[in-house]
């Protein structure tokens, strides 16, 4: 099309060039505006694992190099067979899906009820519910530290659990409502007619048609709970029942000497919330879409 | 709205006998037990904070505490360390919160065009994301290493530039720890703003396109105001979490060198639970307060707007 325009207008040939030579250098700039930004989020990580693959006498060599002259995995060995880290890990996945059961149950039914009922106050709830998810989560911990002593769940895993799980439902309620919102209401009616039970209608009928929903939000939920320090660092003292993010700082504290440690340690903490992260990413995307912005 | 009211009655009506029946079969069966559960634990150790702010309560006589007024806030008044503490407060969300929407909306911007491997941006700026703060700490303790082992002095030794002990110096452990800060959370700006792009109608961007408007044009005059709620909004729940940034100092610089890095959040966890301090619970408290005050603001404001916005769409 281009080539036939040339021929049979030839004035306009000069802009026209012009134009798309304007477009081929801002098409080239964009991009490597985006490459640079990326760079700057993932080259700390990557440098992060050379840094724990090097040998000793080449971490602080200058100049930098990425690729290890030889790779050294002892550091990684010495983690899992000297360190608890393996049981830090395994404590993590404990309270990061426990406390999403625990949250999923009561929001799941909380939107339930506030989607399908009309009652007197129910927008100021929501408006509430809202606005309770922005105070600030910090300054509970001291009562916090002293109301689970009284309840007992202070230094148990089930208490950090149950903890975790409460402290997510506002969220959570306002995520999965708007889900609610848009399974039909005629489904649950024609179920209601074969006497099913209003549980079962929300278990069997509504959960399974907002799986989407539900996935992204486990997913948000499950890098919350994986990542938590603060509530952990407070409500634990049995380092048996520290998470990954404690015991990895109890174990480093503000040590620097070993170098190698603290670099494969992290990421001990973060490739496996990297690989979930981006197996399952296309469920938040169109999650995150669908459900935060719009409120 | 209009199916609401087919469902008033429930959707089975059944005869309602006695007050167990009637409350089975209401929403607050639904919505109680999780707001129970949330009350007890989320929201009564907000409150109740307050009375132990008005008590002298240290980790290792919990029991002993006494009633003394308001003595904890007038220490910290006459405490200088607390100006301090403010004072970087101040500084610190004054830089974190501009710094951290102008490079979110701006990746938004970025992003929201047809790049080749877009998918791969996003999720490249989405890392740190991810990340705990905890781990980003110990990561950026080694990046801003103050030896050459440091990535960040290595390549400033590669430009032939004098190198920087970072966290020594109280400028340049303040320019680290906002910069970590604004590292970590830009992505969620940037997530929450293109959440924003994509609502905006594509028919006014494409007219606005044919009558001749550049890119420019178009974000100055079309796509600002339509966002203005969506970025006001962004803007306070990141003014918000940069208020209780706290693990991010812990590990970087412990709040030193001095007082030069500790904001009122990290203050007061510093205070209460590191063995740093010997466990002033009372006194914790009290700075708990003074931030939830400073932060009830914040979130008036944000459910203000989000009411506004509610009443005109």
């Amino acid at each position: 099309m281009a080539l036939a325009s040339r021929q049979s207008q030839p004035a306009v040939e000069q802009p026209r060039r012009r134009f798309r030579v304007a477009r081929w250098t801002s098409f080239t700039l964009t991009h490597l505006l985006a490459i640079g930004a990326s760079l700057v989020f993932v080259y700390p990580v990557i440098w992060l694992l050379s840094a724990s693959l090097k040998p000793n006498w080449e971490i602080y060599r200058a100049p930098l190099k990425l690729i290890p002259s030889e790779v050294q995995i002892d550091v990684y060995r010495e983690i899992f067979s000297t360190t608890p880290i393996p049981a830090y890990m395994l404590n993590s996945v404990i309270y990061a899906v426990g406390s999403l059961l625990i949250t999923l149950f009561f929001a799941l039914i909380a939107a339930y009820g506030l989607s399908r009922y009309q009652f007197r106050g129910k927008n100021t709830l929501l408006i509430l519910i809202l606005t309770v998810q922005l105070l600030p989560g910090l300054v509970r911990l001291i009562p916090l530290y002293l109301l689970s002593q009284t309840l007992g769940l202070y230094d148990s895993r089930f208490g950090i659990t149950l903890i975790y799980g409460a402290i997510a439902i506002p969220f959570a309620i306002w995520f999965l409502k708007s889900y609610v919102d848009s399974v039909p209401r005629e489904l649950d009616e024609s179920a209601a007619i074969d006497g099913a039970s209003r549980l079962r209608i929300l278990f069997q009928i509504v959960a399974p048609t907002i799986i989407p929903g539900l996935a992204a939000f486990a997913i948000l939920n499950f890098i919350q709970g994986w990542n938590e320090f603060q509530l952990a660092s407070v409500m634990l003292r049995n380092p048996n029942y520290y998470p990954l993010t404690v015991g990895t700082y109890n174990l480093i504290g503000p040590d620097e000497s070993n170098f190698r440690l603290i670099a494969a340690a992290s990421l001990v903490n973060i490739v496996p919330i990297l690989v979930v992260f981006s197996v399952l990413q296309r469920y938040l995307v169109s999650g995150l879409a669908a459900g935060s912005v719009k409120g | 709205m209009n199916h609401m009211s087919a469902t008033r009655n429930g959707v089975h009506s059944k005869p309602q006998r006695n007050p167990l029946e009637r409350f089975v079969s209401s929403p607050w069966a639904f919505i109680l037990p999780g707001l129970v559960l949330y009350g007890i634990i989320g929201l009564y150790p907000l409150f109740s904070q307050f009375y132990f702010a008005l008590t002298d309560m240290q980790i290792a006589t919990i029991n002993d505490a006494n009633f003394v007024g308001l003595r904890n806030f007038t220490d910290l008044a006459r405490d200088p360390q607390t100006r301090e503490v403010i004072g970087f407060t101040v500084i610190f969300v004054a830089f974190s919160v501009p710094l951290q929407f102008l490079c979110g909306f701006g990746l938004a911007l970025l992003l929201n065009q047809n790049l080749i491997g877009r998918l791969a941006y996003r999720l490249a700026a989405l890392t740190p994301w991810v990340i705990s703060s905890v781990i980003i700490g110990l990561m950026w303790r080694l990046l801003l290493h103050e030896s050459n082992a440091g990535a960040i002095n290595a390549m400033l030794n590669a430009l032939n530039l004098p190198t920087v002990a970072w966290f020594s110096d109280p400028i340049t452990a303040r320019v680290s720890v906002i910069f970590v800060n604004v590292w970590r959370s830009v992505a969620f700006t940037m997530v929450f703003m293109l959440g924003g792009l994509q609502t905006l109608p594509k028919d006014v961007l494409e007219a606005a396109t044919v009558d001749g408007a550049n890119a420019w044009q178009k974000l100055i005059r079309i796509k600002l105001p339509m966002l203005k709620t969506i970025a006001g909004l962004n803007l306070i729940y990141i003014s918000i979490a940069t208020f209780q940034v706290m693990e991010t100092i812990l590990v970087l610089t412990q709040g030193g060198p001095g007082r030069a890095t500790s904001t009122l959040g990290y203050r007061m966890y510093e205070l209460a639970f590191t063995p740093f301090s010997p466990g002033f619970l009372g006194r914790s408290a009290a700075l708990g307060v003074i931030l939830f005050v400073i932060i009830s603001v914040f979130a008036l404001t944000y459910m203000r707007m989000f009411l506004l916005q509610k009443d005109a769409s």
